[in-house]
């Protein structure tokens, strides 16, 4: 009797055992989650606040589009002063916010797009999945995108295979090390993104936050433009205008109100131009708030008509100086996303380099006449090729003055042409500095720690 | 003072005007008003009762307390009332069973000036940087408002438009404040052991705890808070001069719940059996515990305590223009509920085998297991084992010393495993904040490492345990090795792959050393005076690191480098600063320079100075005690050398100054020529270089000895004589007071600094407070 109950006793000491691994599974918080279902990849896409909202604006503050009088200079940020004066080094401390935000966004689409990899997909629903897909094809090309117009040099079509590229990172392999890939490696994998995108993606998405149809179309243009594949880039910005053409109309009161601080609605959930919404609130000086130090230089103020509504919403003018508040995201936020304006805007140019000035010409009529007063805009009938692109590169200024690197690209863009290189002088507490065409300053080193820890090739400065 | 100074440049005062303020202002010293107006005394006060009992078959105890706490700042305090009782009952003599129940209930009282100390910069985040020359009191001593955020101007200028009151007045904001804590905790507990055979017997305790807690923060329409927000969300209208209030007049009040439910049930078997000669002692035993948890919280605006009622219907969704500039939404409260479940088993086992009390043998071996999240079902349980063997030389036949007539020798060898509750796969934390984001999303994302792996520590100990005659001097001598192989380290990762940083197998380790106990009875007869020294001594190096190091490297806490203590201090070598300008002057190449991107990028091990660890090698305490008739007298002094810390120091950017405040050594910077021969603080510069001031910081200038004797604690105590007892029909009666923190008797180092305590925010030092405390304990 003694020894049964020794041995029961033993038993069920150690029954438990059985079970043990099952009773441990359970999660210990609720919201936590080991990312596995089409929900769960979603999610991981739609944190905004760590992608949309951190899109890189470096370039911008480097561009002819901002002005710091000496007493702001000395009191803005390090990065800034840096890049303002196209300093030798950039980054203080040898880290960059904007390369490690955008690593993380790559990571985050590494990580959904393996988690796809592993669902069956005869077991879920197949529009979500590809449009979950899609979207992660999409954020991963225009992440890769805006860091190719930082951290490499401007595409050449003839040198790209020997150029310095980007790490392309297609594992979410935290122990992997990418190393630096070619040029063309690099706008080949962001082609071949878009292109994946382009076959998943609906034509809209649920908010204008997530990757779609237009969007990628439009990406697909701007990306050929930048590989002077004119046609490509005229074929791709039409697919987008196809699915969607809207400009609003800046005599629409109902959404824009130059009476408020910010003029556009908060947060552009439902600005009828924009295709895919982003922004960066990284640097003070260049945002639209109150009270920043960026100031419009006088050369791009004075070039607005009149008539042209963009000078009262773009800019308020006070003490002597233009400030910028136009910005599409309703707030002191760069927007940094794409909308129609640069569609047409690209159309345009495309068209024009292409000796279509009919096409051009329509195309930036288009869009100006929403830029002024009713009734006050007259049509541009200029029939001459050249002439036409030296006035839509000049309208590219004008209308997209603080959007994204929209101007540095451009710079980096029109530098390789005589007729359209600039430039830049800056004069910061009597010394005066100058960025010439093609200078190498025009590519940012690569921060020190990434460097140092992964042994990526620095860029020439 | 800005305002004076912008007055004064724009000539509305005078110089000598100017220099009436300012010298009123350098009178000022807020710590003052903070001592006279917000600290006190803390006063902590605890009564207790005990009653036990029993007989043959049952025992009793029942215990009740209550506490009552004056905290050291005004309105802040805690109140506890706790009863607990255990009974244990023998129905027959194989078996007995109890039963206890414990009861606590708790309230603290917070203040809504938390962070006060920060940096002298900070009150909470509502309230940051309060100026060093502010006042709490204006001259009749009644609250007065500080100047902070607004202009006086400003706040005036809205206050005649109708806004409300838009002055902070900290001492008001004490007084106003309405927020409690409570705690109420029960906690049932069952225990059954029944004697199978002579020598085993098995044993289960069953035990059910339930937590709930309730915070309740009220904040009326007279706190800052409160009033700050309307204002901010006040929508004026310039024509008619109304104002439209989008967030409602009326107070604001958070609540908190959360309830916590554990259960725990161990079960065990003991077995211990003698022979003749033979010894066995085993346990073995398994334990379950599994602790959930659910919290919610509620925010209510407009909240008129008088009758519960709250003015809910706001527009979270719209960015509203706010006051003084921009747009802002309103927070929205939050309707999710949180959850836990943490499960925990162990399964362990000791066993000891002795042979004529001379032979001994250990094993011991356990395993615990945990549903840590994010890792691999067969990574959730931690192995540990060790087996040890001791010899009691003393009880041997040939062993004959008068001197030593106790000596006892033992060694141990043992593995432990650790799998550091790090998540292997990615992991991320769900969030829906609709007032922001229309969707929810994942965040807090987790590095997944696939490689994650045990770490794993070799353990080998060999020690003599002593006592010399009449017990005069005895004590323990222990050597010990401990490899640490694979170890889990924090590790810095490439910026490309999406993080900063992952806890890695990243490296191995070897250390060694002593520990020492000697106790020694130096005077024995009415006076008594004994001594215990326990000294232990440390050394380490990393054997293997898998990252190379970067220019961050140094600047980690653990700064890894193959060869060097795992604590290790590097720094930069210092050349002076430059007698032109003080600027900081290091060496690149051997050349004296200032070209401090390349003395940072250049971080080779070989080029930087290296200190010693920052951990201490030599360390330990020496107590003694006298006794006298009653009384008696314990001093303890503690004792830390042979390692290194870090001056903190003045920021050499002056907009990081305006932004966190500055250390005591801003004063000692480098201003004109010639102050070089009696300073090493760096002259500062404006607009601010990181790498200056990176350099600086890690200089070889700034590194001391942190070696250092402190007078730890001191204790008297006086015990009543039985005689004068017994008539009053008390079994004791002693009274004591203990001091605590006494002060550093010496120190290394010149500049005055305790290298225990740490800087608040990374300016000001509080040294750790001299605590007294007293008591009278009385047993009947």
């Amino acid at each position: 009797m003694k020894n049964k109950l020794f041995y029961i006793s033993l038993i069920v000491l150690f029954l438990g055992c059985e079970k043990q691994n099952d009773w441990l599974s359970e999660k210990n918080e609720k919201s936590l989650v080991v990312p596995e279902t089409l929900r769960d990849f979603q999610a991981l896409l739609d944190d905004q606040s760590s992608i949309n909202e951190r899109f890189p604006t470096d370039g911008l503050i480097g561009t002819d589009n901002i002005l710091l009088i000496d007493v702001d200079f000395l009191s803005s940020n390090e990065n800034t002063r840096n890049l303002y004066s196209w300093n030798e080094n950039i980054w203080s401390d040898g880290t960059s916010s904007t390369w490690n935000n955008q690593f993380v966004t790559i990571f985050r689409v590494n990580a959904v797009l393996e988690g796809l990899s592993k669902i069956n997909k005869a077991t879920v629903d197949k529009f979500q999945y590809d449009n979950i897909l899609g979207q992660a094809h999409f954020i991963r090309a225009i992440t890769y995108y805006n860091l190719s117009q930082l951290y490499c040099e401007q595409y050449d079509p003839v040198n790209a295979t020997g150029m310095l590229g980007l790490p392309l990172r297609k594992t979410s392999d935290v122990n992997y090390l990418a190393k630096r890939s070619s040029l063309k490696d690099t706008y080949d994998f962001i082609i071949e993104d878009l292109k994946s995108a382009l076959e998943l993606l609906p034509i809209k998405g649920d908010y204008n936050r997530r990757g779609n149809r237009t969007a990628t179309n439009a990406l697909l243009s701007k990306v050929f433009l930048h590989m002077k594949n004119y046609e490509q880039a005229l074929f791709f910005a039409n697919e987008s205008l196809a699915l969607n053409s809207s400009l609003l109309d800046f005599n629409d009161n109902s959404y824009i109100n130059t009476g408020s601080t910010y003029r556009f609605k908060t947060a552009g959930y439902d600005h009828p131009e924009i295709l895919f919404y982003a922004h960066s609130s990284q640097y003070p000086v260049i945002g639209a708030s109150v009270s920043t130090k960026g100031l419009i230089p006088d050369d791009l103020y004075n070039q607005y008509l009149e008539d042209d509504l963009r000078k009262s919403i773009y800019y308020i003018f006070t003490n002597g100086s233009a400030k910028y508040r136009g910005s599409y995201t309703g707030g002191f936020q760069i927007f940094c996303g794409i909308a129609n304006n640069e569609v047409y805007l690209i159309k345009a140019e495309c068209a024009a380099r292409l000796d279509k000035p009919d096409i051009a010409l329509e195309a930036l009529n288009i869009l100006l006449r929403t830029r002024f007063k009713t009734d006050k805009y007259t049509n541009y009938e200029i029939k001459q090729s050249d002439q036409l692109l030296e006035l839509i590169i000049k309208e590219r200024r004008k209308e997209l003055p603080r959007v994204a690197n929209i101007r540095w690209e451009d710079l980096r863009r029109l530098n390789k042409n005589n007729e359209t290189k600039v430039t830049l002088k800056r004069v910061i507490n009597t010394e005066e500095f100058i960025l010439e065409p093609n200078s190498l300053r025009y590519v940012l080193p690569i921060p020190e720690n990434e460097i140092q820890s992964s042994g990526l090739q620095q860029n020439l400065r | 003072m800005v305002e004076a100074l912008d007055n004064h440049k724009n000539g509305k005062i005078n110089s000598g005007q100017l220099e009436s303020i300012l010298s009123n202002y350098r009178s000022i010293d807020i710590r003052n008003d903070y001592d006279k107006y917000v600290h006190q005394n803390s006063l902590k006060q605890q009564y207790h009762l005990s009653l036990s009992g029993g007989g043959d078959k049952n025992t009793y105890f029942f215990s009740a307390g209550a506490d009552r706490n004056k905290e050291s700042r005004i309105n802040q305090g805690f109140d506890r009332v706790t009863i607990n009782t255990q009974n244990t009952y023998n129905p027959i003599s194989k078996l007995e069973l109890s039963i206890g129940l414990n009861y606590s209930n708790n309230t603290t009282k917070n203040l809504n000036l938390a962070n006060l100390y920060e940096g002298l910069n900070g009150v909470n985040y509502n309230y940051q940087r309060i100026l060093p020359y502010s006042r709490l009191v204006d001259d009749t001593g009644n609250p007065t408002a500080i100047r902070r955020t607004y202009r006086s101007e400003y706040i005036n200028e809205m206050e005649a438009r109708g806004f409300l009151d838009w002055n902070l007045r900290p001492l008001e904001e004490i007084r106003l404040a309405d927020d409690r804590s409570k705690i109420n905790n029960i906690l049932f507990r069952a225990g059954l052991k029944y004697k199978i055979l002579p020598f085993v017997n098995i044993e289960t305790v069953y035990q059910n705890e339930q937590q709930t807690i309730a915070n309740r923060n009220h904040q009326s329409i007279e706190t800052y808070y409160v009033r700050d927000l309307i204002n901010r969300f006040a929508q004026y209208n310039e024509l008619d001069g109304t104002i439209d209030y989008i967030v409602p007049k009326g107070g604001i009040l958070n609540i908190g719940n959360s309830t916590a439910i554990t259960n725990n049930i161990r079960g065990q078997l003991n077995y211990n059996q003698s022979f003749v000669g033979h010894q066995v002692d085993a346990i073995a035993g398994v334990e379950v515990r599994e602790m959930r948890s659910t919290g919610n919280s509620s925010l209510s605006y407009g909240y008129d305590d008088q009758f519960g009622i709250a003015n809910m219907g706001l527009d979270f969704t719209t960015y509203f223009p706010t006051n003084p500039s921009g747009s802002s939404l309103i927070e929205a409260p939050y309707g999710g509920i949180s959850g836990y479940k943490q499960r925990f088993i162990s399964y362990y086992f000791n066993g000891g085998y002795a042979y004529l009390n001379k032979y001994l043998l250990n094993f011991s071996a356990r395993k615990d297991g945990s549903n840590f999240f994010g890792s691999n079902v067969n990574k959730r349980f931690t192995p540990l084992w060790s087996i040890g063997a001791g010899w009691n030389i003393s009880n041997e036949q040939f062993y004959q010393s008068e001197t030593i007539p106790y000596l006892k020798l033992r060694a141990s060898y043992g593995y432990n495993g650790n799998f550091g509750n790090i998540a292997s796969q990615l992991t991320g934390r769900y969030w829906l904040i609709p007032a922001l984001y229309p969707n929810e999303y994942l965040s807090n994302l987790t590095a997944p490492n696939n490689d994650l792996s045990w770490e794993r520590v070799k353990n080998i100990n060999i020690g003599i345990d002593f006592s010399t005659k009449s017990n005069i001097l005895n004590g323990t001598i222990e050597y010990f090795n401990k490899d640490g192989i694979d170890l889990l380290q924090p590790t810095p990762l490439a910026p490309q792959t999406g993080f900063l940083s992952y806890t890695s197998n990243a490296a191995s380790t070897k250390s060694k050393g002593f520990d020492i106990t000697l106790r020694s009875q130096n005077i024995n007869r009415l006076f008594k005076w004994s001594s215990t020294l326990l000294f232990s001594t440390i050394s380490d190096k990393i054997v293997a690191y898998d990252r190379e190091p970067t220019a961050n490297s140094i600047q980690a806490s653990k700064a890894l480098m193959l060869d060097k203590p795992m604590y290790s201090i590097f720094s930069y070598r210092w050349a002076g600063l430059d007698p032109e300008n003080g600027d900081p002057q290091g060496f690149l190449n051997g050349e004296v320079s200032k070209d401090y991107n390349e003395i940072i990028n250049n971080y080779a091990v070989d080029s930087l100075n290296f200190h010693g660890t920052s951990r201490p090698k030599h360390y330990g305490t020496l107590r003694n005690d006298f006794t006298y008739k009653g009384f008696s007298l314990s001093v303890n002094i503690a004792f830390k050398l042979a390692y290194f810390y870090r001056n903190p120091t003045t920021s050499l950017n002056y907009t990081d100054i305006l932004t966190y405040g500055q250390y005591q050594d801003f004063a000692d910077r480098w201003q004109n020529p010639g102050d070089e021969l009696h300073t090493s603080v760096p002259s500062l510069s404006y607009p601010g270089n990181s790498s200056r001031n990176t350099f600086y910081k890690y200089s070889e200038v700034l590194v001391e000895r942190a070696d250092h004797i402190r007078l730890q604690d001191i204790r008297i105590a006086y015990n009543f004589p039985k005689n004068v007892l017994s008539n009053l029909k008390i079994d004791n009666l002693s009274i004591y007071t203990y001091l605590n923190n006494l002060g550093i008797l010496w120190r290394a180092n010149n500049n005055n600094i305790d290298p225990d305590v740490n800087p608040i925010g990374g300016t000001v030092f509080y040294s750790i407070p001299f605590s007294f405390a007293t008591g009278i304990t009385i047993g009947f």
